[in-house]
């Protein structure tokens, strides 16, 4: 790799994990901190990757890795949202604004396991094989973990369906491609 | 024409375009015959949407100064492939002091012996973070007492910032690194030459015992200790010597047989 592939990868991936990372913190500085510890490991296991590895699977077991210790280490906590997503806005706004805080605050609701694997997957777009990889589980448990976590997200948001269903065609003008 | 049985993997898959080639027909075959998965699946498909959107409006946009200099950092060493090289092989890097030169000890030493990980990131952190004067430090050395409370309460242990003037070296400040287990406290330290000296205190103990042990590698020397609640790792390119001298500066005992 030539120096200018590295940092064009990287920052392609930090962006990435950046997203991940709010994915299972649900704030965005508790997010930003987990970038931070994620790369301060990689830079001290910069030595045990191996050249023409997946550096994109690499920094997310890495970033797994710093989020479980760090989990282990102060204890679970109920994940607050913050206030601007939430900021009052008037008509199709204020629905999309409060959509994103449904979507975001149910995903924070799940277990850990299922945030993380619907996480790689939805977010990331992460193949089930390099996602198991990641979270270092076997396929099948990835598998249910992803279907679980899916399930318990639809159940979360299903009272609501009238609001969705405007919202997809809303969103899908712009945003399918 | 039978429709094959499909799995609830194979629907998640269907999701996610993950299918392997030519199995989409059976599923949305399958699907004619189960009308009552096909929202379930759609609002799936809606979920993956929403979530994208929702992360994608709250991400921060980027520019934290100390990420960025991470980032590079990063960029740097991914493309020196060998400059971490020295740490692995520090992991089997034998004790020469401590050991012992008789044979028998020194291919037991480089066999077994695995240094503890403080010691490792301790290397590591002087390397990124103790080695360069120009680099700022986090905490600076006129905020000691917050220093110590900061670092007490992160390591769960009541951590005291020791002071080396007695022995000419200033402290120049800190920071609280992750550790592999367990947070990390890293002192840097400066004589009057801007040689910086990096002591790193941890909560884990080492197992290393009340003596400091030596390890040389590539030009940096690294002693370790466990002193009761704390353990530390003390990383300088300096003489073998100084560094013990150092290390009971801060209450470490000698090695048996250094001399």
């Amino acid at each position: 790799m030539t120096e200018q592939d590295v940092s064009d990868q990287l920052l392609r991936h930090v962006g990435g994990l950046r997203r991940y990372a709010l994915a299972l913190t649900g704030g965005q500085q508790e997010a930003e901190d987990l970038v931070q510890d994620t790369l301060l490991r990689a830079i001290a296991a910069a030595g045990s990757f191996r050249r023409g590895g997946n550096l994109r699977a690499w920094l997310f077991s890495i970033m797994h890795n710093a989020f479980i210790s760090g989990v282990r280490r102060r204890g679970p906590r109920l994940v607050e949202l913050d206030d601007e997503i939430v900021a009052p806005a008037s008509g199709q706004a204020q629905l999309i604004r409060l959509e994103l805080r449904d979507a975001m605050s149910a995903l924070a609701r799940l277990p850990e396991p299922q945030r993380a694997a619907v996480s790689l997957i939805a977010l990331e777009e992460f193949s089930y094989e390099e996602a198991a990889r990641v979270l270092d589980v076997p396929l099948g448990t990835l598998m249910s973990r992803l279907a679980r976590g899916r399930e318990a997200l639809r159940q979360m948001t299903r009272h609501e369906p009238r609001r969705s269903l405007r919202l997809v065609e809303a969103s899908k003008a712009g945003a399918k491609r | 024409m039978t429709v094959d049985d499909i799995g609830e993997d194979e629907l998640q898959a269907f999701v996610d375009g993950q299918l392997p080639r030519g199995r989409s027909t059976a599923v949305l075959a399958w699907l004619g015959g189960h009308p009552e998965d096909v929202p379930r699946l759609a609002q799936y498909a809606l979920q993956k949407e929403e979530l994208r959107r929702s992360v994608a409006a709250t991400s921060l946009p980027g520019d934290d100064p100390t990420t960025l200099q991470l980032q590079r950092t990063l960029a740097d060493r991914l493309q020196r492939p060998k400059h971490g090289a020295w740490l692995r092989r520090a992991a089997t890097v034998v004790l020469l002091l401590a050991a012992g030169w008789t044979s028998h000890a020194f291919y037991g030493a480089f066999l077994e012996h695995r240094l503890p990980a403080l010691v490792v990131e301790a290397a590591q952190a002087h390397e990124v973070f103790g080695a360069d004067s120009q680099r700022p430090v986090e905490l600076t050395a006129a905020s000691r007492t917050e220093m110590a409370a900061w670092f007490s309460r992160h390591l769960g242990e009541e951590i005291e910032i020791p002071s080396l003037r007695a022995i000419g070296l200033r402290l120049v400040g800190g920071r609280l690194l992750p550790g592999e287990d367990s947070p990390i406290a890293q002192l840097i330290y400066e004589d009057s030459a801007q040689r910086r000296l990096t002591l790193c205190l941890s909560a884990e103990p080492t197992d290393a015992g009340l003596a400091v042990e030596l390890v040389e590698v590539e030009g940096l020397t690294a002693g370790y200790w466990d002193g009761g609640e704390v353990s530390y790792a003390l990383v300088a390119q300096t003489p073998d010597l100084q560094l013990v001298a150092i290390a009971s500066e801060l209450g470490a005992d000698q090695p048996e047989d250094l001399l």
